[in-house]
Parts: C-alpha cells; structure tokens; sequence
C-alpha cells in the first residue's frame, strides 16, 4: 500500500486507512477476549486493550506499507 | 497534666486522621481527575503544536467537553462527538457545494440543518443527543468561517476533524490508562438497589403499609431508576471487563423489573378497588396468599441485597411457586363456601379469577427477575444470551416537543446569522456558533435554563482571567512548558469545578471559554481589541440561547406536563392499534420513559403531577389488559362474540382518543356485553378476566373528572 492513496481527488495518508482496519480488527479481538474472559486474567485491562490497538495498528501498518 | 497532654494529642491525631479518610474519598478522586484531564489537555496541545495544526486550542477544548469522570462515559461522549462532527463536516461540504457565497441561502440552508439536529437531540435525551447537536454545530462552524473563502473550507473540515480526534484519542488513553475508574462498580450497586427498592414496597403494599399517593411517587421513582440504568448499562458497555458480557442480563433484569412492577401494580389496585366497594370477600380470601408471598421475599430482616441472598430467595419462590395451585384450590374451595352462603355475583367471582390470574403471573414474573438478578454475577450462564429479548428501552421526547426545540434553534440561527451578516461585526460569528451550541445542548434537558445559567456564570468568570492570563502572563512566556505553567493554575481551578457534580456547569463553561480565549497557539497573538470583541460576542451567544428558551415556545420542553399527558393518552391508543410483536415491552417503555420525563421535569409532586401519574398508572393496567386481550382474540372464530370483542377495542381506542364521560361508560357497556357474550368460547376464562380487568379500572376513580381538567383549573401547571 502507498504512504497516500487518493480517494475522489483526495490525498488519504495510508496510516489513516489501516487505522480504520485496525479499529475493525480491534472491535473483533476485543469482543472475542470479554467473551472467553480474557480481561479476568489482565491486571489493567484498559492498558491491556491500549496496547493491543497499539499492536494491531502498528503491525498492520508494519505488513501493509513498504 | 500530661494526661490531658496525651489525650489532646491523642484527639488531634483522630482528627487529623478522619480529616485524612475524608480527604482520601472525596477530594483525592477530584484531584486525580484533575490531573489526569490536565494531563491529557497538555499532551493533546504539545502535539497539535509539534504537528503544526492551525488551532491547537480545538484539541484541548474536546478534552475538557468529554472529560467525563468515568471512563465508559467519557469514551461513549468521545464516540458520539467523532460521528456527529463527520457528519457535520459532511453537511458543511454539501451546503457551501451548492450555495458559494450566498450568505442568505447558506444561513438557511444551516438554519434548516440545525432544525433537523435539534429535533434530533431532543428526541433521543441520551449520549446519542449530543451527537446530533454536534454535527448541527460543526457544519456551522466550519461553514460560516468559510462565507468569503469558500476554497478554505476542505482545510478547515480537515483541521477540525484531526483537531478533533487528536483530543478525544489523547483523553481516552490517558482517562483509560492512569487510574481509570469504572462504572460497573456503581452499576452494581444500582442494580441492587433496585431490587431492593422493588422487594420493599412489594411487601410493604402487600402489608397495606403504603397510601396511594406514596405508591404513585414510588412509581415514578421507579420510571427514573430504571431509565438511569438503562443509560448507565450504554455508558458502561464502552468499558473494558465482564460488564458487556452481563449486558444482555442486565438488560432483561431491567424488563423483568418493569413487567413484574406493572402487574404488581394492576393486582394491588384491583384489591384496593374491591376494598372499595362493599363487602366484597376476596381481599380476605387473597391475604393469606399476599402474607406467604411477603414473607417469603425476606431473607433475614429484610428483602435479598446481594446476588447470593437473592438465591435463598429464588429457592424460597421455587418452593411457594410448587404449592401455589395448592393454595389457591383452597382459596377457591373458601370462595365456593361463603358463596354458598351467600348469594352469589357473577362480577365477584370473576374478581376472583381475575386476581388469580394476576397473582399467578406475578409469582412467575417475580421468578424471572430473581433467576436473573441471581444469575447476574455469573459468567457462565447462556440462558438469557439464549433467548430473544425484546427491543431495550429507548428514551424518546413526544414528537411535538423535539419539533419546537428544532424550531426554535432554527429561528435562533436565522436571527443571529443575519444579525451577524447585517452589523458587520466580525466576531459576532461566535454569538453564532455559541447560540447553535447551546440552543441544541439545553434542547433535551426538562430545564434548559438550569444548563445555561452555570455555562453562563462560568464564561463570566473566565473573560477576565482569561485577559490575565493572556496579557500579564503568557506575553511574558517562552516556550512550551511556560506556557504550559502560565495556563495551569487557571484551569485546574476549571476541571476541579467539572469534578465536583454541583458546579460541574460552570466549570465547563469556564474551561469552554478558557481555552478559546486563551487561544494558544505556535506563533501566539496578543489582540486585547480582538479579545474583548471575542469574549463579549461569546457572552452574549450564549445569553441569546439562554433568551430563545424563555421567547420562543417556552413551554415546550422535555416533561412539559400538558404534552407527557396527551403522549400517555397517545400511547394507550397505539395500545389497541399496533401490530408490533414486541408490542407489550414497548407499550411498557413507552409509559415508563414518559412517566421518567415527568420526574426529571421541574417542580415537586403536586396534585397535578400525582393525578397525571395516577391517570398513567391506570393507563397502563389497561393497555395491558388490552394487548393480552388482543393475543387471545385472535384465536377467537369469527362470529357474534368476535364482533362484540372488535367493538370493545373500537370504543377503547375511541375513549383513548377523545376520552369523555360518554364514550367512557359506552366502553363500559359494550364490554358487559362483551364478557356474557364471549362465556362459551373455548378460552373463555382468559378472555372474561381481562375484559373484568379492563372494566374494573376504566371506572376507576382516577379516571373520573374529565383528564384534561387537570390543565383547564391550572393555566400555568405546565
């Protein structure tokens, strides 16, 4: 994926797109980890679910963007 | 002597202890807050100003709107404030697209637009509120800046956007992250409440403890408890944790809270009516039956308080639910006795199965509730997820009421824009945007001025700080961290007043007007002409506001009494009309959400509100007699008994509509025949009771003077 794409004449950075996957991603795993109870085993699951967007953002953008 | 030393001392030491447990619980969760909100507000400008954005004071002014002291709060604020300003965005694009330069068209183009988004907020009265009002303003916002330029409005869409969430991103890591404080716990504890509340004033109404008028204002209480809750469960569903497993459990908790309330209800006035009338046996026959069910809802001195007591209770139910038929084969054999004795009426011992009927399916509502309030802290269990639930309550303001709130921020907009376009005064671009603001933020409170005044007060408190600030402190400042020196003192003064709840008002208005006066910025500019301009054009935006309210419509607002009535009569007449196959739950919000209205509104329980509640009380016993009524006819052939059936619902649906002493007892007779005609149908026993029931509360006493006398005696008691 380029650093920008272009939608109806717009410049979109790329990271801005895979923000919005990575919302999506998240919404997904964050469901799937309340439902088997994943955050009874977190310390601080509002830190645990921070950094798991930080890691789902960060490694999509790390495989899609060359 | 040294003993007096040492008990002084020892004193003092106690002293300073409590002083330091209350300190620790009431003032250390302020500060927290505080520091966290500075926190984030200072990060959010550090790096709007390291990205170089056009107005860094955007980012810092979404943190103090949706610093919200819990997390699940805050993060529902932040998600509604992100769609309603894209949306908004979207409006301003599309109006400045089809009218370039046409002040007029444009203003009306927005004026229209804010109609349709204040009605929208006034409708919903929730977190989905204040995305309506925020993509009415945003579209002004970026729009009318854009009047003379319009190529820059892309740009400012852009900046406002980033601006946006770059505040709302900074805040929600950092409320989320840093000691965050959940709303579950508090959820928890209203949940327990409630039930508490519930079991309470069963036992006591079936103890004839409670009057009449007590039962009313419990009633309503109820409406309002159940309403926060629902919106505390959307808040909370935001958080990370177990709470969102439990949602669909507390979500049928709440339902079965309100059905089992509104057949309570209906078989207590049945019994009180028959009190009423002479000699009717029953009540006593009933009492044994009402003692059993009282004493089994305690579990040591009182009803359950938490989950695990609330199991005693269930096991309690399970046993009185297995000798129930017993019992009541006994109550019916005493019934068959005296009747013997006496002469027997038809009317009383349909009585008697009607109250049968209603105390069964109490027992059976009461098991549901316990099941899930005991199933509540359990994550394993399936057996609600299992079942369909019915469409969760949604608040929604009479139509009547959203349309004059739009109204009256459209004609607001109009007066204002083209005052503005007419002076010639710059800054009055700020009245404007402040006018929209607040017209579409006060529009779902039940009093919109005790939203403005605290603004108000807070953006008069903060104009001439804010000059301090700006002109004797920053212009002495380098860099950022003075910057950020200079502002602090002044605006942790504003986030503390956000966190304690009774001057949470003015505290965002002083933040509000803080920040955008301040207006810091990478290359800062010191205009005190431009200042005073700027802050008095504010002012009186939100004066404007405040002025529209009491000018245009003022009686229109969320819980005005004479339109919560004429909704309640409305509903009842849905009631016999609707095909909705949840229609039961929603008949059952709707009354509750507008029985909620009449709470939050304005003044205390006085007899205009009691007889309105009462009047809803009895409305709602009937529509729901009426809906079961409805389920049963449709297994009734078609025939002579079927047309006496429609015509009960026709004339019902006729009293709803234009309710009269004439129509009232010509219902009252065609159910007469109704019920002798219906006495060899196959479900006849259904059917009778719930005609029964529909007949003994149409005359009931509430229901005697004509309902809209109420408002004629008291011109002012909207």
């Amino acid at each position: 994926m380029p650093r920008e794409v272009e939608i109806f004449g717009v410049l979109v950075p790329g990271l801005l797109l895979i923000g919005l996957l990575a919302v999506a991603v998240q919404y997904g795993v964050d469901w799937l980890c309340s439902h088997y109870g994943v955050y009874r085993h977190v310390w601080h699951s509002a830190l645990f679910r921070a950094a798991l967007f930080a890691c789902v953002w960060g490694g999509l953008s790390f495989l899609l963007i060359h | 002597m040294s003993d007096i030393a040492n008990a002084s001392a020892v004193g003092a030491v106690s002293r300073l202890r409590d002083a330091l447990v209350d300190w620790k619980v009431h003032e250390l969760p302020r500060w927290l807050f505080v520091a966290k909100t500075l926190l984030a507000a200072f990060l959010a400008l550090w790096i709007a100003f390291r990205l170089g954005f056009e107005s860094p004071r955007s980012a810092m002014l979404t943190v103090f709107i949706v610093a919200l002291p819990s997390s699940g709060q805050a993060l529902e604020k932040s998600v509604y404030r992100m769609i309603g300003t894209l949306v908004g965005c979207i409006a301003a694009l599309t109006f400045m697209g089809l009218f370039p330069q046409q002040a007029r068209l444009l203003f009306l183009a927005l004026a229209i637009w804010a109609f349709l988004c204040t009605a929208g907020a006034a409708r919903m009265r929730n977190a989905k509120s204040y995305g309506f009002v925020l993509a009415g303003y945003t579209a002004c916002l970026i729009a009318l800046p854009a009047l003379n330029r319009p190529l820059d409005i892309f740009d400012n869409a852009v900046a406002r956007v980033t601006e946006i969430s770059l505040g709302i991103l900074c805040y929600a890591l950092i409320n989320d992250v840093l000691f965050p404080v959940h709303r579950s716990n508090l959820l928890v504890q209203k949940v327990r409440a409630l039930y508490f509340d519930f079991a309470t004033m069963c036992r006591a109404t079936l103890e004839h403890q409670l009057s009449r008028a007590d039962l009313e204002s419990r009633h309503l209480r109820f409406a309002a408890d159940v309403a926060g809750l629902e919106s505390e469960r959307s808040a909370a569903v935001m958080e990370a944790g177990e709470i969102r497993l439990r949602s669909r459990r507390l979500h049928a908790f709440n339902v079965a809270t309100m059905a089992a309330l509104t057949t309570f209800h209906t078989l207590h006035q049945l019994m009180e009516r028959m009190r009423n009338r002479v000699a009717s046996p029953i009540p006593e026959l009933m009492q044994p039956l009402f003692n059993r069910f009282a004493d089994m809802m305690l579990v040591g001195d009182g009803p359950a308080r938490t989950a695990i007591e609330a199991a005693i209770t269930r096991s309690r139910l399970e046993d009185l639910l297995q000798n129930l038929p017993a019992m009541i084969a006994h109550v019916r054999n005493a019934y068959a006795a005296q009747a013997e004795s006496q002469q027997a009426d038809e009317s009383q011992r349909l009585d008697l199965d009607t109250a049968i009927e209603l105390f069964e399916r109490f027992a059976d509502e009461c098991r549901a509730l316990v099941a899930i309030y005991v199933e509540l802290p359990n994550n394993n269990a399936n057996d609600v997820e299992a079942k369909r639930l019915p469409p969760s309550y949604s608040a929604s303001t009479p139509p009547m009421l959203s349309l004059a709130a739009g109204l009256r921020n459209m004609l607001a907009l109009l007066i204002i824009a083209f005052a503005w376009y007419a002076l010639n005064w710059q800054s009055a671009i700020n009245a404007v945007l402040m006018t929209t603001v607040f017209c579409g933020l006060a529009a779902s409170a039940p009093a919109p001025e005790r939203v403005i005044q605290p603004i108000m007060k807070g953006f008069l408190i903060a104009a001439p700080l804010a000059f301090i600030c700006a002109f004797l402190v920053l212009n002495q400042s380098e860099g950022f961290i003075a910057l950020v020196l200079g502002m602090l003192p002044f605006i942790a003064i504003g986030v503390y007043m956000i966190a304690v709840p009774s001057l949470a008002g003015v505290g965002t208005g002083f933040c509000l007007m803080f920040a955008q006066m301040v207006a810091p910025e990478n290359v800062m500019r010191f205009d005190v002409s431009n200042f005073i301009n700027d802050s008095m054009a504010q002012i009186s935006g939100v004066a404007i506001a405040g002025l529209m309210f009491t000018i245009i419509l003022p009686e229109h607002r969320p819980g005005s009494r004479r339109h919560v009535h004429a909704a309640l009569w409305h509903e009842a007449e849905m009631a016999c009309t609707d095909t909705s196959p949840h229609l039961r739950h929603e008949f059952e919000n709707r009354m509750r959400d507008l029985l909620s209205q009449l709470n939050a509104a304005a003044g205390g329980f006085d007899e205009t509100k009691r007889s309105i509640v009462s009047q809803a009380m009895t409305l709602l016993e009937i529509g729901h007699a009426l809906i079961a009524l409805r389920t049963h006819v449709q297994y009734v052939p078609q025939g002579a008994a079927m047309t006496t059936l429609s015509n009960v619902i026709d004339s019902l649906a006729t009293w709803f509509r234009e309710p009269n002493a004439k129509s009232r007892y010509a219902t009252a007779d065609a159910i007469d025949i109704a019920i002798s005609a219906c006495a060899t149908l196959p479900n006849a026993q259904r059917l009778q009771s719930n005609l029964h029931l529909i007949r003994t509360s149409l005359l009931d006493e509430a229901l005697d003077d004509d309902p809209h006398a109420i408002f004629k005696e008291m011109p002012h008691a909207t």
